[in-house]
């Protein structure tokens, strides 16, 4: 009798605690996932109660017929090499901040607080920092150095490179504080005994520091790499797209939201879902390999 | 054991590094980097700050960097509430970040719960379409959550933000497994022999072992919530749903460029309590940011 009502009750709190978050899982997450397949390869236009199949119609006007469509994923390529300059900075200032010189503490928080601030805040902030005689200008004439203004944002060939530079500021901070806390966790009797035997700073860091901290930036690397496919905030918010800084995801949600082509839309999350999944992949097996080493 | 030998080195390496000349060189280095970093992360800031004191007339003739005639000029931040819903979109965005979190506490915690104490058919099926889909970035279907929404009438209404925040939230829901997997099952077990039914031995004893993977999820979902875009200019386009987020958007669309300084009392009145939320939970919100993001 008690091993029944313990099986029941076993039974009644699996069933009763799963059930709202399942179904939580299922509208929101693998439901619109296979609808988005399903959307793009139709002609929907997120309206009419009817949608005709069209096949991979739509894959192919985004990969060959329609440039337009396509060529706002090159500027990924931008913010990846500023996630990289990013990774970099950020490794180089947890690994002298971890070292306890006075202020650390104090430059740590600096340099991690704008990741709290809000998206919108923040770059209208650039926005007025960056235009003619703005914040930056003004910036440049106070310290002398009149000859490096720019036209940040209306000059298509710095524009990226001005975002780029929104998009560092923000998120230096964060990527800084988890290499710092992978850091905390490497034995510091390691370096003692390097200072022992006379390493230097320099091959201290490649032989104990980098070692250690490997999975924790490989794992950056990843997520740096999907976040370069998926700006949208800092272009939207601070040039609406102007001067050729249009991102896939802009783009995307143009498409689906403005011109109302749900078909096309859904084709191209699918093609940038794509490009993530290949990129975790290959990250992984060459992460894993270096791994068994 | 081997106390003996670095003692003497310990004692004698102070006086080294104060006097070797290459090391001051780096430490002189490093500073200087330092703090232009740090200037120029407040810099934008500050000189945002500065011009919303300003009326448009002086930022016209002046640089922005001339400190303003009067620091008691609080015209723009009055302009600002007067012409904005700033009341009302604070109310919403603390609406929907608090039941965002209640939802996300007990349904997170709840699912974390049965997943990593019991032992059932179809675990193994949950655990791997929780993985699957928290590999999907949230950006790619959108296109198609917002029919779901629509179909559900949620669109241009706070629930659509708070089940967005809350249900298609995988990461918090990781988070909770990894930590209640961290926690011995003794102490259920021994609740249990006392005679606890399952639901005490989750209200009980569970929830409560959970306060730091909670705290943790609080402060990256307030954050998240607070700062974000993308949501609501998707979901609640309409005045009377915004959030902190909107308000500025909408501000800045507005405003006509005369009015720039308006605009910049705007982003201090959102950025500001963000500021002094961070200045008095430093310690929380770093140690809960590193927690999550290495588990997430």
């Amino acid at each position: 009798m008690l091993i029944a009502s313990a099986k029941n009750q076993r039974r009644l709190v699996i069933i009763g605690f799963l059930i709202l978050p399942l179904t939580l899982l299922t509208l929101f997450s693998i439901y619109p996932f296979f609808q988005l397949i399903w959307f793009s390869l139709t002609d929907w236009n997120g309206l009419s109660p009817d949608k005709a199949f069209v096949g991979l119609q739509n894959y192919s006007r985004i990969l060959f017929d329609d440039q337009e469509l396509l060529t706002p994923l090159i500027n990924s390529v931008y913010y990846f090499i500023g996630s990289i300059i990013q990774l970099a900075l950020a490794t180089y200032f947890a690994v002298i901040l971890n070292r306890g010189m006075p202020g650390s503490n104090l430059f740590r928080m600096l340099l991690f607080m704008p990741f709290v601030l809000n998206s919108v805040a923040v770059s209208m902030v650039f926005r007025y920092f960056l235009q003619i005689d703005g914040g930056l200008d003004s910036l440049l004439h106070l310290v002398g150095l009149d000859m490096l203004k720019q036209e940040w944002v209306q000059n298509p060939a710095i524009v990226k490179w001005s975002l780029v530079f929104a998009s560092v500021w923000r998120y230096l901070g964060f990527q800084l504080l988890i290499t710092y806390g992978a850091l905390q966790s490497v034995p510091t009797d390691q370096y003692e005994a390097a200072q022992i035997e006379g390493a230097g700073e320099w091959h201290q860091f490649l032989y104990i520091t980098l070692p250690s901290i490997a999975p924790v930036l490989g794992l950056q690397l990843i997520l740096s790499t999907v976040g370069s496919l998926e700006v949208f905030e800092v272009p939207f918010l601070i040039t609406q797209g102007a001067n050729g800084t249009k991102t896939f995801v802009m783009a995307t949600i143009e498409e689906a939201f403005e011109f109302r082509r749900v078909g096309v839309a859904s084709a191209m999350a699918v093609i940038l879902l794509c490009f993530v999944m290949i990129s975790i992949i290959a990250q992984r097996t060459l992460f894993d390999r270096e791994g068994e080493k | 054991m081997t106390m003996t030998t670095p003692i003497p080195s310990l004692g004698s390496r102070p006086k080294r590094r104060r006097l070797s000349p290459q090391k001051q060189f780096w430490n002189g280095f490093h500073y200087t980097i330092l703090i232009l970093a740090s200037l120029s992360v407040v810099a934008p800031l500050l000189l945002a700050f500065n011009s919303s004191f300003k009326t448009p007339l002086e930022l016209l003739r002046g640089s922005r960097t001339d400190l303003p005639n009067s620091m008691a000029n609080l015209k723009n931040y009055l302009d600002f509430f007067e012409k904005q819903p700033v009341g009302l979109s604070f109310y919403n965005t603390l609406f929907v970040i608090l039941l965002s979190l209640i939802i996300i506490t007990l349904v997170g915690t709840m699912a974390a719960y049965v997943i990593s104490r019991f032992r059932f058919p179809g675990r193994n099926l949950i655990m791997i379409a929780y993985v699957t889909v928290m590999a999907v970035p949230p950006i790619t279907t959108q296109v198609s959550l917002y029919q779901v929404m629509l179909t559900l009438g949620l669109v241009n209404t706070k629930w659509a933000l708070i089940l967005l925040y809350s249900g298609a939230d995988i990461v918090s829901l990781y988070i909770f497994i990894v930590y209640l997997n961290s926690i011995s099952v003794e102490i259920d077990e021994s609740a249990r022999i006392e005679g606890a039914s399952y639901f005490q031995i989750y209200w009980k004893v569970i929830l409560p072992l959970m306060t730091p993977a909670i705290s943790t999820v609080v402060i990256l979902r307030t954050i998240y919530i607070y700062n974000d875009f993308v949501m609501p200019y998707l979901y609640t386009p309409r005045p009377g749903q915004s959030t902190v987020s909107m308000l500025l958007f909408k501000a800045s669309d507005a405003l006509a460029s005369s009015t720039e300084p308006v605009l910049m009392a705007g982003i201090v009145i959102v950025i500001a309590p963000a500021i002094v939320a961070f200045l008095f939970l430093q310690r929380q919100i770093v140690s809960g940011v590193t927690r999550g993001a290495v588990k997430g």
